[in-house]
């Protein structure tokens, strides 16, 4: 291994480079671009509240990053940063948001306000206020734990406000475990767990990836058109096809023109 | 009366400090004392030596402090003069005579004060100091012939102080920054509350929404204002004042890069309301949480990875590019505890990476790793000695994927690692 797997990495994005450069990429063609673009406006139309939860505890921090990809994917261009809202025992579970980290998922320092809050209660006063204000590019929530029939309330109460705003709000949802079945009635749903990403070899063991995730959709049939409920897709920082299908997202790099020594996998 | 703890070394340690406050106030004639309870340095100060040094108590010394006030008079107690008077006639002249006496007696016949200000002198008793606040730039105030007790009419007595404040600022172009709102209740007791923002406010409903947070916030954690009989006096004032620019808050510098940007007024005009609109988020949730609560990290200059961000109150404002990445630093979570969790390993060789480790009574088998990043601990920043960490971003064959560290080096020698380097997980990557 190099040290830090430097020259690794840049043989792997090097791959990664030619293989684009050789196949493509899919929003090339211009009758997709322009199908990705009424995507993209019929989602942030209908769906401005979002849920996204772990298949299990221990993919919390999966559920994390996409949430904070898809919040950044959703924001772009909107102006004013990210909020993200969170339960003072989630914070203590998962750990804080740490701020050199969030670069890898296209946002940027002064591009991001955290609100810790004590009181579960508080994390959903603060999202209402916050949904109101028209204020953030894009909102995510982070309640400690969260029942079912609360989940469907707040979903019932704040996704028609996010819609009336126009803000963007993602509730990060603990696990729904087999018992409490992921039925939130919310159009756009995710069950998000970790997933092994594409990565590049290095001596006897490989180096790790950057973020890839298995994400499983959730939302009510029809909903997003081309995708059945339950299906499974894998997501990862060098892919596209499955934020461009569901929601017409590109990925954080590229969008900045920013080095992509950090930011592609 | 000054609270110097822990301050004391900014300006050359305790000695340094009494000897540059005496010298900046000699011509008032001016004596210090320092020392671990006010009282005692109230004595100090009046009563104690000449030279300035034997008026500086050892931090911490109980003995050394009994001591130094066996030797002063009664009269350093702070106590009545007529109090001191009779302890001296009846032979008890210095602090060291009634200290061991029997406190019944005295107290019958001098009163509990003696003993109170003697237990506050020797830190027996809690003597707070009651700090002097800065006099308000703009102060508007109303009283009442009979105190007011509803919290609607605190609140519009606010909203209607608040329109008086902002004619004042409004004539001397300024806007609002640090506000209190000070409450007299008909009994004498004085209950102050303060709201910041996050820039010059200068709009009397902005102000009330602002302090009307801040009583929510009060009814729900301390269970309201305690009202007693009324409010017979509310002070509005404006602690910190800025020049305010009415054209300032329409403005971005990202606005000349974009569409709709330098040429385009709806766009400055939609850019203003936006940043408005923030501005006034992030101030009225600081008033209901507390400005603790809402927050923006600020590059640090510090490679340790707990200290490369400080959380800062959102409401001083967006934080400056952080620098460039140095060359070879690796990349970093998205996620770190504030208390990195130990975890057990396993690895083929003593100083090795680990093959599978255990955190929060799983499993994980390591299927790939990079690393280590060596990160030495900052030696000229902290004198408590500390180990050197080697950071390693690891993948288990789940997917999932960790920023462990190992704190300590094999072979080495230290205090501090007595059974050999010890392994943490401190961050988790998405």
């Amino acid at each position: 291994m190099s040290p830090g797997g430097r020259s690794d990495r840049i043989d792997f994005l090097r791959e990664a480079v030619a293989r684009i450069e050789a196949g493509g990429s899919s929003l090339e063609n211009k009758g997709l671009e322009d199908e990705a673009t009424r995507a993209e406006a019929r989602v942030r139309r209908r769906s401005a509240f979002f849920e996204i939860a772990p298949a299990a505890m221990s993919d919390g921090p999966a559920a994390a990053g996409f949430a904070l990809m898809a919040a950044s994917r959703l924001g772009a261009g909107e102006g004013g940063p990210i909020l993200w809202i969170a339960e003072e025992f989630a914070l203590l579970e998962s750990g804080v948001p740490h701020a050199p980290g969030l670069g890898l998922h296209g946002v940027g320092w002064g591009d991001f306000v955290l609100m810790r809050l004590p009181r579960r209660a508080d994390v959903f006063l603060a999202l209402e206020e916050a949904i109101r204000a028209r204020a953030f590019a894009a909102i995510v929530c982070e309640p400690a734990g969260l029942a079912e029939s609360d989940a469907r309330m707040f979903a019932r109460r704040l996704a028609p406000a996010a819609r009336a705003s126009g803000a963007r709000a993602i509730l990060l949802r603990p696990p729904a475990g087999p018992r409490a079945p992921f039925v939130a009635p919310t159009p756009m749903r995710f069950e998000v767990a970790a997933r092994p990403a594409p990565r590049p070899a290095a001596g006897r063991r490989p180096l790790p990836g950057f973020a890839a995730w298995r994400v499983r959709w959730t939302g009510p049939p029809g909903s997003l058109p081309g995708l059945e409920p339950g299906s499974v897709h894998d997501v990862d920082l060098s892919g596209e096809d499955f934020l461009s299908a569901a929601l017409s997202l590109r990925l954080p790099f590229g969008m900045d023109g920013a080095s992509p020594a950090c930011r592609v996998a | 009366m000054l609270d110097v703890a822990g301050a004391a070394h900014l300006f050359g340690g305790e000695a340094a400090l009494v000897a540059l406050v005496e010298e900046k106030l000699a011509r008032h004639g001016a004596r210090t004392g320092l020392a671990d309870t006010p009282e005692a340095a109230w004595a100090l100060a009046r009563y104690g030596p000449d030279l300035p040094r034997e008026r500086i108590l050892p931090a911490g010394d109980a003995k050394a402090l009994a001591r130094a006030m066996a030797n002063l008079p009664v009269a350093a107690l702070r106590i009545e003069l007529e109090a001191a008077r009779a302890l001296s006639q009846t032979g008890l002249k210095c602090i060291g005579d009634i200290v061991h006496r029997p406190r019944a007696p005295i107290v019958a016949r001098f009163g509990a004060q003696v003993f109170a200000r003697l237990d506050a002198m020797m830190g027996l008793a809690k003597s707070p100091i009651s700090p002097r606040f800065e006099a308000p730039a703009y102060v508007a105030e109303r009283r009442f012939a009979e105190g007011i007790l509803a919290r609607e009419q605190i609140e519009s007595t606010i909203a209607s102080l608040a329109r008086d404040l902002c004619d004042m600022l409004a004539r001397h172009d300024e806007g609002a920054r640090s506000l209190a709102v000070i409450l007299f209740r008909v009994d004498g007791v004085v209950r102050r509350i303060d709201c910041a923002a996050s820039r010059p406010l200068r709009e009397p409903s902005a102000i009330a929404r602002l302090f009307r947070e801040k009583m929510e916030a009060l009814s729900r954690d301390e269970g309201g204002l305690d009202v007693g009989y009324g409010f017979d006096l509310v002070r509005l004032a404006v602690m910190q004042a800025e020049k305010f620019t009415p054209g300032q808050s329409g403005f971005k510098l990202s606005n000349l890069a974009g569409p709709g940007s330098a040429n385009d007024s709806r766009g400055f005009h939609r850019v203003g309301r936006a940043d408005d609109a923030l501005a006034d988020f992030l101030d009225r949730m600081s008033a209901r949480f507390g400005a603790h609560r809402v927050l923006r990290f600020w590059p640090q200059d510090s490679h340790m990875p707990e200290a490369a961000a400080l959380a800062m109150p959102a409401s001083r404002g967006a934080p400056p590019q952080p620098p460039p990445e140095p060359e070879g630093r690796g990349l970093r979570p998205l996620r770190l505890f504030e208390k990195p969790e130990p975890i057990e390993t396993i690895a083929e060789v003593p100083d090795g990476p680990p093959l599978r480790f255990r955190w929060r009574r799983a499993m994980h088998e390591v299927v790939a790793i990079e690393g280590p990043e060596r990160i030495a601990p900052q030696w000229w920043k902290s004198a408590a000695p500390s180990l050197t960490r080697d950071y390693f971003r690891v993948e288990d064959s789940n997917g999932r994927r960790f920023w462990l560290y190992r704190e300590g080096l094999y072979g080495a020698q230290s205090a501090l690692q007595v059974n050999g380097p010890r392994w943490f997980v401190q961050g988790l990557f998405a």
